[in-house]
């Protein structure tokens, strides 16, 4: 604690041009220390995260990662031609690949990626699936700089594909699809460019009819076994396929559709208008439900299929799997409206909760101070989410408002990850909780990033327009 | 570049969203759903220990202890702390093959894979070390972690004596925790006999402690400080009319015999001593013994588990000559002076005659007094045969048997399990004689034979009638609880319905069979004590003839009624009479008077006696 106020001085002792200037030796830096502790590092709850000092002090080096990328990004972002959007600005090198409609990506809007990439596979080797998840917030900022909507639109809905999907036979969300789709074409679809562009569309509609029968047919019917103690595999390749072929050969295979349809609509695209791209947004879609059960039998690992199987209420073993998330609800729910008053709550203290100091931290307030303490943990939340937001949006440098955005962003999903997990709506990370959860490197972590930009908030009327 | 501050908006109306949310969540948890969270948050967090409280003593009617209580131990284990043990020295110091260690053991830790139980429940690996073995085993015990000594109650019996009508106390089965939410698996309860039918006063209050225990079941301080405990309250005294000194020399009387004692105070209903031999120590069943003994005893071709004097049913023989005199009296048909001849037997048809063995021709007093068979039967069919039809007449002869508490069970007693006996209803002998039987038909009934099945305390409670002169209360053996005497009016006053003026002859009849030279007892007379009896000699188509034996004493204000049967013994005047005087003499006078008799009762052995000639009818 006191560190982290002598920390809070000394950032604000530094002129904020401190920090846009030197970006690459926190970024090289951070990547370093990644790279280093994946050599030297030690292992702590089967995340080989962590730098050990002595036995009292661990240092956990993606915490201050969050901060580099941070900085990377609002460097790269707040360069002059700087855009998601293909311009006249771009290279005539580069034009080519900017012309690649549907993904739409430019030269500088891919460094973005990449620059985000590289620090989020380092910590994906060092086996910390939450801190790694963390870099997904960042795709939130880039929204408000230019990132298509329909980005947004479609993340959202994979994630709501692959949930319904890992329990639901594929049928149910293709015909979904379907009428989501055949709506929003019609909508969208630009009418005035005659017959052949709704003959175009009656017939990628009947083709599009016609993938969910031939994908089932590729496809074995697949289950998710939940009375059997371990969630059952399914085989995942049909009986005519030979058995060295890879069992994610279907979810490949549905990759590759949507690639070749993907240059089919760009070639179309002039015909049928803003239709392509619902058209190619519909088809990508089709393909991931198709994929959804292969990704979740073979890509991801066993325990994070039973956080997912906790999340859907499908796995609620107690004395396995569940343990933490029911004990949490179990402890948040028990504490009433009043709450059982402070250093009261007996589930807590008598340590039935895993981690109750840092990732389960909201348990011990749900508990202790009930309904209205804990909701009232929610609004202080909520109104600095906000003033975060007004704040950098209203920074004069872009490079502080992209980082004002990051800040926002990283605090909004480690808040929404840390609660969500402790009353069952969120899968299972371990993310801390900004300011309250017990841990060193996070605290200082968020102290850095929190203080930088209080820094740069301070200076934002001295920069003229 | 086109503007999109607007934007902004959608993050803060994404971060509202999410916190709306997160809101109706925790509403839904903590407002809608908290009683149930709360609860299930106690059942984790909350332990009830349960503090067994030590059963009550049984006393006898002179207070001293029939059954006591000892300590015993059980070895327990936590599988949770539990770490590999040097086996050998185990089992050396606990006493136990390795093979039942390792079964014991192995079953525990496959339950606890196979998810039927908790990692934190104890298991019981050694049960019943003595207090005096288990102090070398307690010095040790540290050697051994995850495993520990726990301190229980077991019954002990300072007098290896009445170990069937005192009952039994075992771990209750899944039967019984279904129907009576007092008990858990694993409890202790009465299963027969007197702790059977006290278990309530005998089982005291258990005793519970709320403890807070964290996730490892580590006690971490009381639950409400200690508000909503209670203390475990040891069960009552139970102090009963049974006579200890009398119980242990009937039972020494009947060593090596098989049959059943019965002896009752008449003007109270209270049972001094009930002895069913052969009988076995209950110090046997109590403890590790019980797992070795109990089958034994079980498959002991003499049943010593089965109490002969209550569920038994053997012919009464010549002492329901008692009943009929009565109930014929009662009748209007017979007086003191209404002689049968008695012609040396009875005839019944061409080819069956039931013998006697002479009387000439008796008066009823005479006919009690030398017991004589013809004149019995005699009797029996007038009293049918004074009704329209015989199922009229039988009917009301089984009236007056059942009102002499033949053919029932006692249900107001609170000795459980008698058995009723038999006496047949009318419907049964019009299955087996269909339209064709008489009072004749039946003649055997009228001398305690054919279908009738009586045990001894029914045979008992017969010379209680006569000593009340017309009724008795019902046999119990419960006298007080604690320091409060137990209710006397629950055992009622049952009137057989038989006037009080009739009951003269058959006393002096019971008189002039000890103490009259003519009398079939009359070798049992006592110089001091006035013994009213009737003996019986019960036919039996497997065997020996039953030796049966009713009386009470003294004759004036009698103070005990016995009934006595003893399998393949033969006359009833010859072993039955003998003990049952023996018995009376010990209630009365607390010594006998003849230690010749008594040592020949006690060293005869009639265990495998083998059927040798036809007996007479007495």
């Amino acid at each position: 604690m006191g560190v982290c106020f002598a920390v809070g001085f000394f950032i604000m002792l530094f002129d904020s041009r401190f920090y846009t200037n030197l970006w690459y030796i926190f970024y090289g830096g951070s990547l370093a220390l990644l790279v280093l502790v994946l050599v030297v590092g030690q292992t702590v709850d089967g995340n080989k995260s962590w730098f050990v000092i002595t036995s009292s002090i661990k240092i956990q080096p993606s915490e201050f990662a969050k901060f580099a990328t941070a900085l990377v990004l609002a460097k790269l972002m707040s360069g002059s031609n700087f855009s998601f959007e293909p311009t006249s600005k771009s290279r005539a090198v580069f034009r080519v690949f900017e012309r690649i409609p549907v993904v739409n990506a430019t030269v500088s809007g891919t460094l973005v990626f990449v620059a985000l990439a590289i620090p989020a596979v380092l910590i994906l080797l060092e086996n910390d699936t939450g801190s790694t998840l963390v870099f997904v917030s960042f795709i939130l900022v880039l929204f408000r700089f230019g990132l298509s909507w329909l980005y947004l639109i479609t993340g959202v809905l994979m994630i709501v594909i692959f949930l319904v999907g890992v329990l639901n036979p594929p049928h149910y969300v293709l015909i979904s699809l379907l009428i989501a789709g055949s709506l929003a074409s019609f909508i969208f679809t630009d009418v005035r460019n005659g017959w052949k562009a709704a003959a175009f569309m009656i017939f990628f509609f009947g083709l599009a009819m016609l993938l969910p029968g031939w994908f089932a047919d590729l496809l074995p019917a697949c289950s998710v076994d939940l009375k059997a103690k371990e969630i059952k595999l399914c085989p995942g390749y049909p009986g005519w396929m030979p058995p060295w072929l890879p069992p994610s050969l279907p979810a490949l295979l549905a990759i590759a559709t949507m690639g070749v349809v993907s240059v089919i609509c760009f070639f179309l695209r002039r015909l049928i208008g803003a239709g392509a791209t619902i058209l190619a947004i519909f088809i990508f879609l089709t393909s991931f439900t198709l994929a959804v059960k292969p990704i979740f039998n073979y890509v991801l690992k066993p325990h994070h299929r039973t956080r997912v199987m906790v999340l859907l209420s499908k796995e609620k073993d107690r004395r396995g799997a569940a343990w933490n998330v029911e004990n949490s609800k179990v402890a948040i729910g028990s504490g009433g409206f009043l709450g059982k008053g402070y250093l009261h709550g007996s589930f807590t203290k008598l340590k039935f909760i895993p981690k109750q100091r840092t990732d389960f931290i909201f348990s011990t307030v749900g508990e202790e101070w009930g309904f209205w303490g804990s909701s009232l943990v929610l609004l202080i939340y909520l109104a600095f989410l906000i003033r975060l937001i007004l704040a950098a949006d209203r920074q004069r440098n872009r490079f502080y408002m992209v980082y004002g955005y990051c800040v926002a962003c990283l605090m909004f999903f480690h808040y929404f990850m840390n609660i969500g997990t402790t009353i069952g709506l969120a899968p299972v990370v371990g993310v801390p909780l900004p300011f309250f959860s017990y841990g060193g490197s996070s605290l200082l972590g968020f102290t850095i990033l929190f203080w930088v930009f209080v820094k740069m908030d301070s200076q934002n009327m001295q920069i003229l327009r | 570049m086109k503007d999109e501050s607007a934007r902004k908006y959608i993050y803060i109306g994404m971060f509202v969203f999410i916190a709306i949310a997160f809101i109706f969540k925790l509403m839904q948890l903590q407002v809608i759903n908290t009683e149930y969270n709360r609860r299930f948050a106690d059942t984790y967090a909350i332990k009830r220990i349960v503090r067994f409280p030590a059963r009550g003593n049984i006393l006898d009617r002179n207070g001293e202890i029939l059954v006591g209580n000892d300590y015993a131990y059980d070895i327990y284990m936590l599988p949770t702390d539990a770490e590999p043990i040097d086996t050998a020295d185990f089992c050396y110091l606990s006493d136990i093959p390795k093979e039942d260690f390792v079964r014991v053991s192995r079953a525990a830790w496959k339950r606890i894979k196979n998810k039927e139980a908790s990692k934190t429940e104890p298991v019981p690996i050694v049960r019943d070390i003595s207090k005096e073995n288990v102090a070398t085993i307690q010095e040790k015990m540290s050697k051994f972690k995850g495993y520990y000594l726990e301190k229980k109650s077991l019954r002990k019996y300072p007098r290896p004596i009445a170990a069937l009508i005192l009952g039994e106390v075992a771990e209750c089965d899944t039967a019984i925790t279904n129907h009576d939410p007092y008990y858990r698996p694993g409890d202790y309860i009465g299963k027969s006999g007197i702790e059977k039918s006290y278990e309530k006063v005998l089982r005291g209050v258990k005793g519970v402690r709320k403890v807070f225990v964290d996730v490892k079941q580590n006690e971490k301080g009381k639950y409400l400080d200690g508000e909503e405990d209670t203390v475990s309250v040891q069960g009552e005294n139970l102090t009963v009319t049974l006579d200890a000194d009398l119980q242990e020399y009937g039972e020494m009387l009947m060593k090596n015999k098989k049959g059943a004692i019965v002896a009752i105070e008449p003007n109270t209903g209270e049972v001094l001593a009930l002895i069913s031999a052969p009988t076995y120590d209950p110090n046997l069943l109590v403890g590790r013994g019980r797992k070795q003994n109990y089958p034994k005893l079980l498959l002991d071709p003499n049943k010593p588990l089965y109490n002969r004097a209550i569920m038994d049913g053997y012919p009464p023989g010549s002492t329901f000559k008692i009943f009929q005199a009565l109930a014929g009296q009662q009748e209007g048909f017979i007086h003191n002076d209404t002689r049968y001849p008695c012609g040396g037997g009875f005839r019944i048809s061409a080819s069956h005659t039931i013998d006697c063995h002479g009387h000439g021709s008796p008066d009823l007093v005479t006919s009690i007094r030398a017991s004589c068979n013809s004149y019995y039967c005699r009797l029996f069919v007038n009293f049918v045969n004074r009704y329209p039809t015989p199922e009229e007449g039988y009917g009301a002869w089984k009236a007056y048997a059942n009102r002499f508490g033949f053919g029932q069970n006692f249900p107001d007693s609170d000795i459980p399990n008698i058995k009723k006996g038999n006496v047949p209803p009318p419907e049964y002998f019009d299955k087996i004689y269909p339209g064709r039987w008489t009072g004749m038909t039946l003649v055997s009934l009228g001398i305690g034979q054919g279908e009738l099945q009586a045990n001894a305390l029914q045979i008992c409670n017969l010379s209680c009638i006569v000593a009340n002169r017309g009724y008795w209360i019902t046999p119990h053996v419960g006298k007080k609880v604690g320091n409060k005497e137990v209710d006397p009016s629950q055992f009622k006053n049952n009137y057989v319905g038989v006037d009080d003026k009739y009951f003269d002859v058959v006393q002096e009849g019971m008189y002039g069979a000890v103490n009259q030279p003519g009398g079939t007892a009359y070798f049992v007379k006592l110089p001091d004590i006035i013994i009213c009896g009737k003996t019986g000699t019960a036919q039996n188509p497997h065997g020996e003839n039953h030796s049966v034996f009713t009386c009470y004493a003294p004759r004036e204000n009698p103070k005990i009624a016995i009934g006595i049967l003893i399998e393949n013994a033969g006359f009833g005047a010859t072993w039955a009479a003998p003990i049952a005087t023996l018995m009376i003499e010990k209630y009365l006078k607390r010594k006998t008077s003849r230690p010749s008799m008594e040592k020949q009762m006690m060293e005869g052995n009639l265990m495998n006696v083998k059927k040798t000639s036809r007996s007479h009818d007495n």
